[in-house]
């Protein structure tokens, strides 16, 4: 069954996944990746601030540019991303200036320079996993 | 003139969830991203509505925006600045007491504590485990366009690399502008973690509320705001 089927198929039925209602005008794979990325979400934020501070719209347009433009997420799953990484103490925001322009910038707090180590160790476990995986499957 | 920014805005302020200032706040956030893109697309030579539509299109959908970016509320939690604020307006208040013997003195009269913003604030400071605001104090609430008004912010944080600064706006222009919303930037006098101003009424100011933040500390802990009204 090739993508463009599984979109009909699921754009006449409507399906849900997980509960989670799939966007009836969403290409599928378009939307498989976007669920896969949010599960990296966090990685991918405290990565695009690691080098330094940086405002939401930069972090964004980095993680594109970053990716050859693979990752393009809707760009308020960014800021929600943000919030909740504030919120739990791994980000630090201020406003700074830029170019005549105020914006709200963000950058690692200690905590969020540990979080970050910690979720690079992850991901390279998981990534050497599923490359052996399909090495082996080869 | 449509701008699909602009009605964006319009739609995602009144579905966003928490309080004033978190959602001042993150409509600001969402203004200054969409204006930005906007600006981007505008320079590789899209039209302009047509760099608005696509901005709001990479953004997101109003429903899943509003959804994912507000601040999910639990009631047990919600009581906690509550009291924290009651307390702290007690505290204020026996303070004042104590320090003024009952009487105001002729200095600070007309000085008020803008009860509303500390509230704010201590909500707000349930975001961080950082947090430190300033009290701001206004020598009036109800002013007309070119008049003065004292302003006295204590506790501020110590500098870090931003100056501090006093910007005032009318409230709509929030969410009608996506350009500068701020009028006017004001100098301040600093003196420890007391920062003082004389602050006139902008003469173009509209009737109506307006909004004045100060910021002293150099970081988002450091920010307090007075809403005066406007005759």
């Amino acid at each position: 069954v090739s993508a463009t089927h599984v979109a009909v198929a699921v754009t006449r039925t409507g399906p849900r996944i997980g509960g989670e209602e799939i966007p009836r005008n969403a290409w599928y794979g378009g939307w498989v990746r976007t669920q896969e990325l949010k599960g990296h979400l966090d990685l991918l934020v405290l990565s695009a601030v690691a080098a330094g501070p940086r405002h939401g719209y930069l972090i964004v347009d980095w993680l594109r540019e970053q990716s050859g433009q693979e990752f393009a997420l809707p760009e308020n799953t960014v800021y929600a991303a943000l919030h909740r990484l504030e919120h739990a103490g791994f980000l630090r925001s201020a406003r700074a200036s830029h170019q005549g322009r105020t914006r709200r910038e963000y950058s690692l707090s200690p905590d969020g320079r540990r979080a970050l180590a910690g979720k690079r160790v992850e991901w390279e476990r998981f990534a050497r996993g599923m490359q052996g995986v399909i090495e082996a499957a080869q | 003139v449509t701008s699909p920014i602009r009605d964006y805005l319009d739609e995602l302020g009144p579905q966003l969830r928490g309080g004033w200032l978190h959602r001042r706040r993150t409509l600001a956030e969402v203004r200054d991203h969409l204006a930005d893109t906007a600006a981007e697309l505008e320079r590789r030579g899209v039209e302009r509505s047509e760099a608005e539509k696509t901005a709001v299109e990479r953004f997101g959908d109003v429903a899943a925006s509003a959804e994912l970016l507000g601040k999910r509320r639990n009631r047990t939690v919600r009581l906690a600045p509550i009291l924290a604020g009651v307390t702290l307006l007690t505290g204020l208040g026996l303070l004042w007491l104590v320090e003024n013997g009952g009487h105001p003195s002729s200095d600070s009269s007309n000085v008020m504590h803008v009860h509303y913003s500390t509230l704010l604030h201590r909500e707000f400071a349930l975001q961080s485990e950082h947090v430190r605001h300033p009290h701001l104090l206004v020598s009036q609430r109800r002013v007309q366009p070119g008049e003065v008004v004292r302003v006295v912010a204590t506790g501020c944080g110590s500098l870090q690399d931003e100056r501090d600064e006093m910007t005032w706006h009318n409230h709509r222009q929030l969410l009608r502008s996506h350009d500068e919303q701020y009028t006017a930037v004001f100098r301040l006098h600093r003196q420890g973690y007391r920062v003082t101003a004389t602050f006139r009424v902008p003469e173009h100011s509209p009737p109506g509320v307006g909004l004045l933040d100060v910021y002293c500390g150099g970081d988002s802990t450091g920010q307090a705001t007075a809403m005066l009204s406007v005759a």
